[in-house]
């Protein structure tokens, strides 16, 4: 009972943010240039169903098939970003905790 | 939810994979795509239920502490939901399968792909930071529940009996 009323809870934050993120979308609906047309600058659009531009289900269909030889390089491209991430925040952690350690230790002294 | 560090551990590097997986819609297809991400959406509602206590303390606690780890854990983990919703509500806003397998037609504006595409894009940065921040518990526990039992299979076990070993016996007299 208690998890449902989590779950409850998960599924109520979540529909929050999301309605947050669609109204925000659909508000102010920025199309980027290569997006609205060939070489037309970005246009910032209200989504009153007049001036946004529909997209077609279908569109972009190169997307849809598999590759396994492309899908994998991706994979690793994105398990090495988030590698590279990891690393960058765990050494900004470390130099913070440095400073802080030799902070403690000029106080000390 | 009680739940013990292995339990957590399993689920986290499922999340992880499925993640990995579903951002490389190139490895899967459009399909297993989408719908391997609408999973992964119950994987994150799993996560959330087994760190429920944490994050109501913290959520409780947030304003009384100023500087802690657990704050810049809570406002990253809260931006990664934000991240994660987005890309899931954007996800959807663009599917293919999964609404006309429910049978909606939308008439969407672009902008959602590019939303997509970003939110995912955030999302990756998210996990990274993340992964660096609980990355104790992941070292230790992948260390305890993972490295040392495939190391223990490699090696032979120290005590093991090494073939016949003669053994004493004790020998009663008859009277």
């Amino acid at each position: 009972m208690k998890t449902i009323l989590n779950i409850l809870v998960i599924l109520l934050v979540t529909a929050i943010v999301a309605g947050g993120v669609f109204a925000l979308v659909e508000n102010t609906t920025l199309v980027s240039s290569n997006e609205s047309g060939h070489g037309q600058p970005p246009a910032t659009l209200n989504a009153d169903g007049t001036s946004a531009q529909p997209m077609r289900h279908g569109e972009g269909d190169g997307e849809r098939g598999a590759s396994f030889t492309r899908g994998m390089s991706e994979l690793l491209v994105t398990l090495g970003k988030l590698g590279a991430i990891t690393v960058i925040v765990l050494l900004l952690q470390k130099g913070f905790d440095q400073i802080r350690s030799m902070k403690f230790k000029t106080i000390q002294s | 939810m009680n739940t013990s560090a292995k339990t957590n551990l399993i689920l986290d590097i499922t999340i992880f994979a499925a993640f990995l997986v579903s951002a490389n819609p190139a490895l899967t297809g459009n399909t297993i795509h989408e719908w391997l991400s609408l999973s992964f959406a119950a994987a994150i509602i799993a996560h959330l239920l087994f760190h429920w206590k944490w994050l109501v303390n913290v959520t409780t606690e947030f304003f009384k502490k100023f500087f802690h780890q657990s704050r810049l854990n809570y406002v990253m983990n809260l931006l990664f939901f934000v991240a994660m919703t987005a890309v899931m509500l954007s996800g959807l806003m663009i599917s293919k399968d999964i609404m006309s397998f429910l049978g909606i037609q939308l008439d969407v504006s672009r902008s959602w792909k590019t939303i997509h595409s970003l939110a995912a894009d955030a999302s990756i940065i998210m996990l990274g930071i993340h992964t660096a921040l609980h990355w104790k518990w992941i070292v230790t526990y992948v260390g305890r529940y993972l490295v040392n039992p495939i190391r223990g299979l490699s090696q032979p076990q120290a005590n093991a009996p090494k073939g016949l070993v003669p053994q004493p016996v004790r020998i009663q007299k008859e009277n």
